[in-house]
């Protein structure tokens, strides 16, 4: 592990980063598990430091709160039909494995018209079709008090959710799209996305709407997040 | 000496840099929070339910209460008072439902609120129980034997709750050496008690990355 981040992770725990180094660490942490470990082991030994109780240490709920917050049941439907209804899957929202595992994010390296196999084009395609996959973009609002409106699929293998924010009335759409062969991502200034690289393929995490570039980098961080927690 | 005020208002702004993250959608940062308070969380619940699945379970609904609320925590108390009270009234719910006399009494447990530390209750084997000695006792040797700036920097903070400019003031360094003192500390103490932890974890079924 970076002791270099370790140093910021303690530092953490003291209430001493700034807001915009808080973010990167939790970037670090995001993207190394043993860096959530650490901040796991600091806070008992600061607990041990200062005498305090230390019962129950080794219970872990973390993963129980996070998985009922992102919509899913901790025991999983695994049984499911191709293209399902969005409301069915909210209403099932069930599975822990996803079809794919997800393994990094790639942002700033892509060009509009990188290209990838049909073959894999297509295993994405499919693997966008399934319940888990649309987790991605359920959990990719969490927090955040939108409503979804709308959802559908469209040609290509890909599917785009509408919501809105109740309290402003302001529209946004979250879009997962495969990355297909000759694919052009159409550029439109106020469109902001992801690529998410899987072991079946690549595909495009995308937010668009008169929401503010804040808001939508938190949807990309989430829906990185929470996929990449369920491999 | 700080007092204990003083001590509280550090500990109490330690946790709001990751609350106000957590207040604009970052999942990340409340997961943090949950690692740092879920033991405490459980103990609380389980003073209420005296069973230690229900007492999981409880605490899990009070976390999820916690996050869909976090705007409305506005900061006045301190972000474990509040997800106390939470985790209480979540406790004291689920006994008037399921229509139980209750196990402890609210005024009982409502003394514990102005404190920052106490002794909670636990569902821990005698085992357990001397094993979290044993950590104290490794933490107190481990911590005479350190370097003398690491140990005075590592007091001031965890035992007066001193903040790292004013631990600067005091020992008439530079805060980021304060800050690597802090962190030099720490990693000599976690390198110590990582096996003992690691053994509470496999008692509690706790999955070790």
């Amino acid at each position: 592990m970076n002791e270099n981040i370790k140093e910021k992770i303690s530092a953490l725990a003291d209430g001493e980063l700034s807001e915009f180094e808080v973010r990167r660490v939790l970037d670090e942490i995001e993207k190394e598990p043993d860096l959530r470990n650490y901040w796991d082991l600091l806070q008992i030994t600061r607990r041990s430091l200062i005498n305090e109780d230390l019962g129950n240490i080794g219970i872990d709920i973390s993963g129980r709160v996070r998985r009922e917050l992102s919509g899913r049941k901790p025991h999983a439907v695994k049984n499911y039909s191709s293209y399902p209804s969005y409301k069915s899957y909210l209403a099932a929202t069930a599975g822990l494995a996803l079809v794919f595992g997800i393994n990094f994010v790639i942002t700033p390296s892509y060009t509009d018209t990188d290209s990838f196999s049909d073959e894999a084009s297509q295993t994405i395609a499919n693997a966008i079709a399934s319940p888990e996959a649309l987790e991605v973009l359920n959990n990719s609002v969490m927090g955040m008090n939108a409503k979804l409106r709308d959802f559908n699929y469209v040609s290509g293998g890909g599917m785009h959710a509408n919501y809105v924010f109740p309290k402003d009335g302001k529209k946004f759409r979250v879009s997962l799209s495969p990355v297909l062969s000759e694919y052009k991502v159409k550029q439109a200034p106020e469109l902001r996305r992801i690529f998410i690289k899987t072991d079946k393929g690549v595909f495009v995490v995308s937010v668009s709407g008169n929401i503010t570039d804040e808001k939508k980098s938190r949807i990309l961080q989430n829906a990185n997040y929470f996929s990449s927690q369920i491999k | 000496m700080v007092d204990k005020q003083s001590k509280k208002q550090t500990n109490k702004e330690a946790d709001l840099t990751l609350v106000r993250r957590a207040k604009k959608g970052d999942y990340r940062a409340f997961d943090l929070l949950v690692l740092k308070y879920q033991s405490r969380i459980v103990s609380i619940a389980f003073k209420f339910v005296k069973e230690i699945q229900l007492a999981e379970d409880i605490s899990q609904e009070s976390f999820i209460k916690a996050y869909r609320s976090i705007d409305s925590f506005r900061e006045e108390s301190a972000f474990y008072t509040w997800l106390y009270r939470i985790t209480a009234n979540t406790a004291k719910n689920y006994l008037v439902s399921k229509g139980r006399r209750k196990e402890s009494s609210i005024s009982e447990l409502s003394i514990f609120e102005n404190e920052d530390f106490f002794e909670l209750p636990t569902n821990d084997s005698p085992e357990q129980i001397l094993m979290a000695q044993s950590l104290k006792d490794t933490i107190y040797d481990a911590l005479s034997g350190l370097p003398e700036d690491t140990r005075t920097a590592l007091s001031l903070r965890e035992f007066e709750g001193l903040n790292y400019e004013e631990i600067a003031e005091i020992m008439n360094c530079p805060v980021g050496t304060v800050r690597s003192r802090i962190f030099r500390g720490r990693e000599a103490l976690e390198n110590l008690i990582s096996p003992i932890t690691d053994k509470f974890k496999v008692m509690n079924n706790k999955e070790i990355v």
